[in-house]
């Protein structure tokens, strides 16, 4: 492949110092890609593409009048994370979910955070996703996030910040474990030697963290994994899951609550359920409590839920701790409930709910991105410095009409890897990188995550709904250092 | 004064129905303004029923019926003695001003009772131009008797016209609507100025037997819904918006919320087809007290 055209322009880029010197954690991937022809690296991308097809490797787009169901783009060139970054990475987000697993319990029991004013009142209960259902209620462990996938970025300093935290049903995890497959096939002979840190226990781990919340302790509880069905964007997720972990996969109507407690119908009759890995936001889990017009759920879930005679993951109401305005009091969280300074930053907010905040929003809405409190995916959401003077003007009466629901933050240049495309060869995308953090006797994270690409010349919108595709997630092991010989480098490039 | 309520709703399904789940709320509350002799909840078919209290405190009944039924009958009976409404006199005093800020130092207790809802979009209230009761050093409590009036002068009471799920814009355009809109409308103008306010669900008596040929009260035919404005002091002051009264002794109230969503009499699902008839009968006696023993 040939990269004496790439520029790294005025960003971060993940491969490249300069235009031409590749990071030490990169060269050895570097010099194999440029021992590969252009036609033997199409014809692994080719490759690549009709087996994610075969699969059904897919996703649904909502509000798309054409066929909905598309594959994700996989681009072949890697994001490569050197292990010292990873440790460093892994312990800010465990110290950011084990605050808002605190937050959690002590907002629906205590709520001395907010007793003690270091988070106003009226932030929680305006949140939309606040469950007063949820109030006084046990959950095991005192576990709320089980599951958090967090989105961070990395912005034109090389610095990582949080750009969300996603602590309902975050979806994703399937396409790092399906990556990691293709890039094994793609690369057969580089990948064994390049140390990367393994994922593929991450569907062992997800299940030892479902089993510890079994109600009372029970050692062999019955788990299963709720889908609201087919026509959701991630049934494919569901299914690999459900496959990973062998456990059974369960929509609302499979399941009957009686006597508070839950049970599945089988072909022998009606089994119980224990811990339920539910990929159902609490709208929908159960028609009695939630949206009376969910045909997803299951009536009476919540009182079994509440009775403690099944466990749910992620427990109810956690949508409390991951809206785009309380975001903003994570910080605090972690100051307040484990008395040490953030290790990973957020990224700088301003809230239109506070007015002097809300000046500043409105003043600077062309060079700033507005973003809905309670919207996932990409959709209402303002890019100021490229929206035109509608777009702006639209979202200003929105901010006005309804200031709670919005924040703003200034444009972070997102750092870019090297990504393919027939039309533009080797250029620089903008990417973020969704880990995910699973919690159950201790916090654990799989060494990789999902990292989301913005195909689109220039855009940094990385959402799969918008025009997003994925690659690889490399965590090299800490003790697997760079190669810095030249022969052995070369002899393993030339096996690729 | 004593009262014998029956509230019985019938569901009769075209083809048998199962696995029904409901939650009720049935059963009138004990407060300092009424009280529960005796409440009794009959399932047909019967079904082993359980209990528990909700977030805002309103005692709810569940159930379910797993098997084939192709009726299903709940019938709720209590005995409630109500007492007349306190004088709240001292309270007129009480700018609006004032009670802003006093509830703002008890934000804990009033803020579900101040948000906008799917059922009460408080933006509506500017949109179509009502008038401003609520001023700074007016008095609250006749703030929010002159807009439970004003609702009273510019709907008009039609049942049949909207029905559960009917959006508020729409009572708005077409200025007529049944008591759970005229709830919804005071609602949401007292939070639109941000004056906390609940949703309450009960019964009322129809017709005074006291009062040779007394004109109804709306909304007795079935389960009726008022609102309750919040007054410093922990008052929760009762509105009938549907009948332009200040709540009193012929109001039985059995469960309060933010909005009708937390309130609703009876809530669930069943599977079946869905044609079902379904009859609610409501039934309000006076009982003459029995001078106690002894």
């Amino acid at each position: 492949m040939d990269f004496t055209r790439y520029s790294v322009e005025n960003y971060f880029d993940e491969m490249f110092v300069g235009s031409a010197e590749p990071r030490s954690h990169y060269r050895r991937l570097f010099e194999a890609l440029q021992q590969l022809s252009e036609e033997e690296y199409q014809a692994k991308q080719r490759a690549v593409d009709h087996a994610f097809l075969r699969q059904g490797i897919t996703f649904t787009v909502y509000h798309d009048q054409e066929g909905t169901e598309r594959i994700f783009p996989f681009d072949l060139i890697p994001r490569i994370i050197p292990g010292r970054e990873w440790n460093h990475l892994e312990e800010g987000l465990i110290q950011r979910v084990t605050a808002l697993n605190l937050f959690l319990k002590d907002l629906y029991h205590e709520q001395k955070i907010l007793k003690d004013g270091v988070i106003p009142h009226h932030v929680v209960d305006s949140a939309e996703h606040f469950r007063p259902e949820m109030q006084g209620v046990k959950v095991p462990h005192d576990i709320y996030v089980h599951i958090c996938g967090t989105d961070l970025i990395r912005g034109a300093d090389g610095d990582y910040y949080v750009l969300e935290d996603n602590a309902r049903c975050p979806s994703g995890v399937s396409y790092m474990l399906e990556n990691r497959q293709a890039i094994k096939r793609a690369f057969p002979r580089l990948f064994p030697r390049a140390g990367v840190a393994p994922v593929a226990n991450y569907g062992d781990e997800l299940l030892r963290v479902l089993r510890h919340i079994a109600p009372n302790g029970n050692p062999d509880p019955t788990v299963v994994i709720l889908t609201p069905g087919p026509y959701n964007s991630a049934y494919f997720e569901h299914c690999f899951l459900a496959r990973q972990m062998g456990i059974e996969i369960v929509e609302g109507r499979d399941l009957i609550v009686q006597d508070d407690r839950v049970y599945m119908r089988t072909t022998q009759g009606l089994q119980r359920v224990h811990v339920i890995y539910r990929r159902l936001n609490d709208d929908f889990i159960d028609p009695c409590v939630f949206r009376r017009d969910s045909v997803l759920g299951v009536p009476g879930l919540m009182r079994a839920y509440q009775a403690g005679h099944v466990a749910l993951a992620n427990a109810v109401g956690t949508g409390a701790c991951d809206d785009k305005v309380m975001y903003y009091y994570v910080p605090r969280m972690i100051k307040y409930y484990l008395d040490q300074d953030p290790i990973l930053h957020n990224v700088e907010t301003y809230l239109a709910g506070e007015e002097d905040d809300r000046r500043f929003i409105l003043e600077n809405l062309d060079k700033l991105v507005v973003k809905s409190a309670n919207e996932a995916g990409g959709y209402g959401m303002l890019m100021g410095p490229k929206a035109s003077k509608e777009e702006i003007a639209e979202f200003r009466d929105k901010i006005v009409a309804d200031p709670r629901n919005f924040i703003a933050q200034p444009m972070i240049s997102l750092s870019r890897v090297p990504t393919w495309s027939r039309e533009h060869g080797v250029a620089g995308r903008h990417v973020d990188l969704r880990p995910f953090v699973l919690f159950g006797d201790k916090p654990r994270i799989v060494p990789g995550g999902l990292t989301r690409v913005a195909l689109r010349p220039g855009s940094m919108v990385v959402n799969s709904s918008q025009g997003g595709g994925s690659k690889d997630t490399w965590v090299l092991r800490e003790d697997e250092g760079p190669i810095d010989d030249g022969a052995a480098t070369q002899q393993q490039s030339q096996s690729l | 004064m004593l009262f014998e309520v029956s509230h019985r709703t019938t569901y009769r399904y075209s083809t048998p129905a199962f696995e029904s789940v409901a939650e009720l709320r049935m059963a009138p509350l004990t407060n300092a303004h009424q009280r529960v002799d005796d409440f009794r909840l009959t399932i047909e078919p019967s079904a082993p029923i359980r209990t528990y209290r909700d977030f805002f405190g309103n005692r709810v009944d569940y159930f379910s019926l797993p098997f084939r039924h192709e009726q299903l009958e709940v019938v709720a009976r209590a005995t409630v003695e109500t007492r007349c409404a306190p004088n709240l006199e001292v309270l007129r005093e009480v700018t609006v001003d004032e009670a802003r800020q006093i509830q703002r130092s008890q934000l804990n207790d009033y803020f579900p009772y101040l948000q906008r809802s799917a059922y009460v979009p408080t933006a509506l209230v500017a949109e179509f131009g009502v008038p401003q009761f609520f001023v700074p050093g007016g008095s609250l409590t006749d703030a929010a008797w002159q807009a439970c009036q004003w609702i009273y002068d510019n709907f008009t009471y039609a049942p049949g016209t909207t029905e559960v799920n009917t959006p508020l814009r729409e009572v708005f355009e077409k200025k007529v609507g049944v008591c759970q809109d005229y709830a919804h409308l005071l609602l949401a103008i007292c939070r639109f100025h941000r004056i906390p306010c609940r949703y309450v669900s009960g019964y009322i008596e129809a017709f005074d037997p006291t009062v040779a040929a007394d004109e109804p009260w709306r909304g007795a035919a079935a389960t009726h819904a008022w609102v309750e404005v919040a007054l410093p002091g922990g008052v929760w002051w009762g509105l009938d918006p549907t009948n332009r009264q200040i709540v009193g002794e012929r109001h039985i109230k059995t469960a309060v919320g933010r909005d009708y969503a937390d309130v609703a009499p009876m809530r669930g699902t069943f599977n079946g087809a869905p044609q079902h008839q379904l009859d609610v009968a409501v039934e309000v006696q006076r009982l003459t007290p029995q001078p106690a023993q002894g």
